[in-house]
């Protein structure tokens, strides 16, 4: 199993991103949502894009027809290609979570935000 | 009025039926003859000169609309219509050609753009009681449609609540051609009257172009007939598009909607396309919960006339994209055999899926209201 130190927990404060490119991996963007710490596989799910590139924002919640909901507001990260939308706790796609960006578990070391790689 | 009772032997065991045609037009050859069952405010309309006012396109056939059907004998100057009298068209095709039950689809497939919206629903009531006196009541072989018009959908409503128990009929019937795209709002009261009824809805091209219809095509009017027929299928996408994402099938999950006279090549098109653009696009219809293409292959019926005719390979690639082994069913369209004889039209359909085209999905779909 590897390690890798993105930075510091300080440098990502909550709604922030860091995306660093480890050798022989690629990149991997590290966003904090609320606090915690979610570690994406810089790669969309549809072609490819640097999807960790994207906003992050909330999304349209299933309804009821003819009713607007929006929430989620943080937790999703919009790719800067086609606008898949990505909960960025889980890499699942909104519209089926069987199509997902790969995720890495992410821990906090003496304040070390830390990259766990299988 | 007192309708004739016919003697026939009943044919309602599933396992013996041979074919059930899903599009049979009757021919209204005397509006004086439907006048009775109309509403006695607007009876006076029927009587004179050639019967209520119709919308129209500016086209006519090409050829000779009725191709190989069986037309009865000519009475001196005139030529009878093939599906005027339906004895004709009992004995001529049903019998002939060994098909077992008819459901009747009219032929008033411009009702649904006629510009007066009382008239049309006069008509309608009209023609469903006429339709039930003189063709099914006294021959088993045909089941009816509640023919609505949608221009006033609280009308449409009281039509379908008015006849949903008849054990004649087995489904609501509109035509396709519209003011607007089938999805929009207007129409949903339509949609909850077909489902509380267990009706499926039958929609039917034709009057595209006609009346207070928008043009047949989204580009503008198309010049002649020929521009006309090839083009109309965009009018089924465009309603299957509106109906999906308008969530009709999210507020009514039973309703089930059969396209009369479409064909099917288009259908992978559109589902392809259409389930493409719903993952990023999805946000501004967040009632949409499953791909599009799950509502159009749970949801939506086609028809067997006119079946493109590509050959056994392509035809059976087609026929898996759609689900045809749920999904199709064999429609003749009588009498308007202009492109050929809707049996050869389903020649190509593999032995595997013949019978489920022929008789059981039409069963599978329309359920007891077939067989009492």
């Amino acid at each position: 199993m590897e390690r890798h130190v993105v930075g510091r927990a300080e440098e990502i404060p909550p709604g922030g991103r860091k995306i660093v490119r480890i050798a022989g991996r690629g990149e991997i963007g590290v966003f904090n949502v609320d606090g915690a710490f979610y570690a994406l596989k810089n790669t969309c799910a549809h072609q490819g894009s640097r999807v960790c590139l994207g906003k992050i924002v909330g999304t349209a919640l299933p309804s009821d027809v003819y009713e607007y909901r929006y929430g989620r507001e943080g937790e999703i990260l919009r790719c800067p290609w086609h606008e898949w939308e990505y909960d960025i706790k889980t890499g699942e796609s909104v519209f089926d979570p069987k199509v997902r960006v790969t995720t890495y578990p992410v821990e906090v070391v003496d304040g070390d935000v830390t990259v766990v790689l299988d | 009025m007192v309708a004739p009772t016919i003697a026939r032997e009943r044919v309602r065991d599933p396992a013996k039926m041979r074919a059930i045609d899903v599009d049979v037009h009757p021919q209204i050859t005397d509006w004086g003859a439907v006048a009775p069952f109309v509403p006695e405010g607007l009876r006076h309309r029927f009587t004179r000169r050639g019967g209520p006012p119709m919308a129209r396109n500016g086209f006519k056939v090409v050829g000779d609309p009725f191709g190989d059907v069986s037309k009865p004998p000519a009475n001196g100057n005139s030529q009878p219509h093939p599906a005027g009298d339906p004895r004709w068209v009992k004995e001529a095709y049903l019998d002939a050609r060994g098909v077992d039950l008819a459901i009747l689809t009219t032929n008033l497939t411009s009702l649904s753009v006629q510009p007066n919206a009382d008239m049309a629903a006069a008509v309608a009531r009209g023609v469903n009681d006429w339709t039930l006196e003189t063709w099914v009541r006294p021959f088993d072989c045909f089941k009816g449609s509640i023919l609505v018009a949608p221009q006033d959908p609280a009308q449409a409503v009281a039509e379908i609540d008015r006849l949903a128990h008849d054990p004649g009929m087995v489904q609501v019937l509109m035509g396709s051609a519209s003011e607007s795209p089938l999805g929009r709002r207007q129409y949903h009261p339509i949609y909850a009257a077909c489902a509380r009824h267990g009706l499926p809805l039958a929609l039917h091209l034709g009057g595209e172009g006609a009346g207070m219809s928008p043009p047949s095509t989204a580009v503008g009017h198309p010049s002649t007939y020929f521009e006309w027929y090839g083009s109309i299928p965009q009018n089924y996408m465009a309603h299957i598009v509106s109906m999906v994402t308008e969530g009709v099938f999210e507020k009514y999950p039973t309703l089930r909607v059969v396209l009369c006279e479409g064909g099917i090549f288009w259908l992978p098109h559109i589902m392809w396309r259409f389930d493409k653009n719903w993952k990023a696009q999805r946000s501004e219809t967040p009632w949409v919960k499953e791909p599009p293409s799950a509502y159009i292959l749970r949801h939506f019926y086609s028809t067997t006339y006119p079946l493109e005719m590509a050959g056994a390979t392509e035809l059976g690639q087609v026929l898996a994209m759609i689900e045809a082994e749920r999904t199709l069913m064999f429609s003749s369209n009588y009498p308007n055999w202009l492109l050929g004889d809707p049996f050869a039209m389903v020649a190509d359909i593999p032995e595997s899926l013949h019978r489920r085209i022929m008789v059981d999905n039409a069963l599978a779909l329309y359920g007891d209201r077939l067989l009492g």
